[in-house]
């Protein structure tokens, strides 16, 4: 009998307590979580947190906060009346970034029993290209060899390479299509001052575009590869190349990026590649 | 029998000071060691752009700003002062921030930077330091 009034009353203090929190539950979430399997073409996941006042005093969102700058969350109003819903919509830019991404929104709001939630996204994100490396380098003392930066894209779809632009001076490059829409590669080879002179421009016509404008300044250049894909809105990626001084710079020089008196140079695209120009082009035999 | 609780309260105090935090993770470096290196070290900080221009937040000086939400605009100056005789040393807000730990990773495997590490306990160890 004691045993039985005591479970009973057990019970009771656990469904009393239940409906208790229920009753001044304020917000609650349809989803706290989202996930999403990003396509190629994605530079963005968006995600809408809806939510419901099931409590009996009205809240207020006193401030959302997502986790990076690269997250936004939008918000129609801050206060919800018991039984009203709302949702947080929160947009993720994807930028440079691949493979698992996990952004968090805090929400935080005036209601004591629930002052914060937590939402999370979880996005992957594929890689669409592979560019090895980014940076090639010559020590000063090194010798000005040819140096390759291999680009391969990883997607079904092939995407093609239209024009690489370099920006700066004191290199020559070169674009071969080791596999047209999948591998490409870029030679870069340090222009020394005897491709300068004015008779050696003459025999080389790539080395025509690359006059100094002046010497002694740092030697950098920025390729900027123009892709087809995706169609509406093509991707670019950029590779950078540069010879090192003799000793380590201490304070950071003028910004590689940007024009600094070069012309911009384009690289003539491999012949029977789309968007290749008409006429002839300096082209590398393919070697894999 | 007082050690027990002294050691207890060394680890779990809120404001127990940043040294005995657990152990170095792979490719992380102690504020005590990094400042060992002097100018040779390119200091980095992965903060968000957002928290430099809301908060105004300090940084070490001299640090050089990359960040994966301006990585395209901020790479090229980091690439203009690297050299292969300095040591890059990335740090965000604290051992909690995953942000150093990305930009770190992105240098050594997408750049192709060699020596690069974090700052164990970031900005909060620097901080703690005395510096």
């Amino acid at each position: 009998m004691k045993r039985a009034m005591f479970h009973r009353a057990t019970a009771a203090v656990i469904l009393l307590g239940g409906l208790s929190s229920v009753c001044s539950a304020g917000l609650a979430w349809k989803e706290k979580q989202f996930e999403k399997e990003a396509s190629a073409s994605d530079n963005q996941a968006v995600a809408e947190f809806t939510f419901t006042n099931k409590g009996k005093n009205p809240v207020t969102i006193q401030s959302v906060v997502p986790s990076c700058g690269c997250t936004t969350a939008k918000l129609e109003k801050t206060t919800y009346a018991p039984g009203e819903s709302g949702k947080i919509v929160a947009t993720f830019d994807f930028g440079t970034r691949t493979g698992l991404e996990v952004k968090t929104i805090r929400v935080v709001t005036d209601d004591p029993k629930a002052p914060e939630a937590h939402l999370t996204m979880r996005v992957r994100i594929p890689q669409v290209v592979k560019i090895t490396p980014v940076f090639v380098f010559w020590k000063h003392d090194e010798e000005k060899t040819t140096k390759p930066i291999e680009v391969q894209f990883t997607q079904e779809v092939p995407i093609h390479i239209k024009a690489v632009a370099m920006d700066g001076e004191g290199f020559v490059a070169k674009l071969q299509a080791i596999d047209e829409g999948r591998h490409y590669r870029i030679l870069v080879t340090p222009q020394d001052e005897q491709a300068r002179k004015p008779e050696a421009v003459e025999e080389d016509p790539l080395a025509k575009l690359l006059q100094p404008s002046h010497e002694g300044h740092d030697q950098g250049v920025k390729l900027t590869i123009q892709t087809d894909y995706p169609k509406d809105k093509p991707r670019t990626f950029e590779v950078f190349a540069r010879i090192l001084p003799q000793q380590a710079a201490p304070e950071p020089l003028t910004p590689l990026a940007g024009p600094r008196g070069g012309r911009l140079l384009t690289l003539p695209v491999p012949p029977g590649s789309p968007g290749a120009p008409a006429g002839p082009v300096q082209r590398q035999p393919a070697a894999k | 029998m007082p050690i027990l609780p002294a050691i207890g309260t060394g680890l779990l105090h809120p404001k127990a000071p940043i040294w005995n935090i657990a152990e170095l993770k792979p490719g992380e470096i102690r504020v005590r060691d990094a400042l060992a290196w002097g100018d040779q070290v390119l200091w980095i900080d992965a903060r968000s752009g957002q928290l430099f221009e809301q908060e105004h937040i300090p940084g070490i000086p001299g640090a050089l700003r990359l960040n994966e939400d301006e990585w395209e605009s901020l790479l090229p100056q980091l690439l203009q002062v690297w050299h292969p005789d300095r040591k890059v040393v990335v740090y965000c807000d604290s051992s909690a921030c995953q942000a150093s730990h990305n930009v770190a990773r992105r240098l050594r495997e997408e750049v192709g930077l060699t020596d690069v590490y974090v700052l164990h306990g970031g900005w909060a160890a620097w901080k703690e330091a005395g510096k």
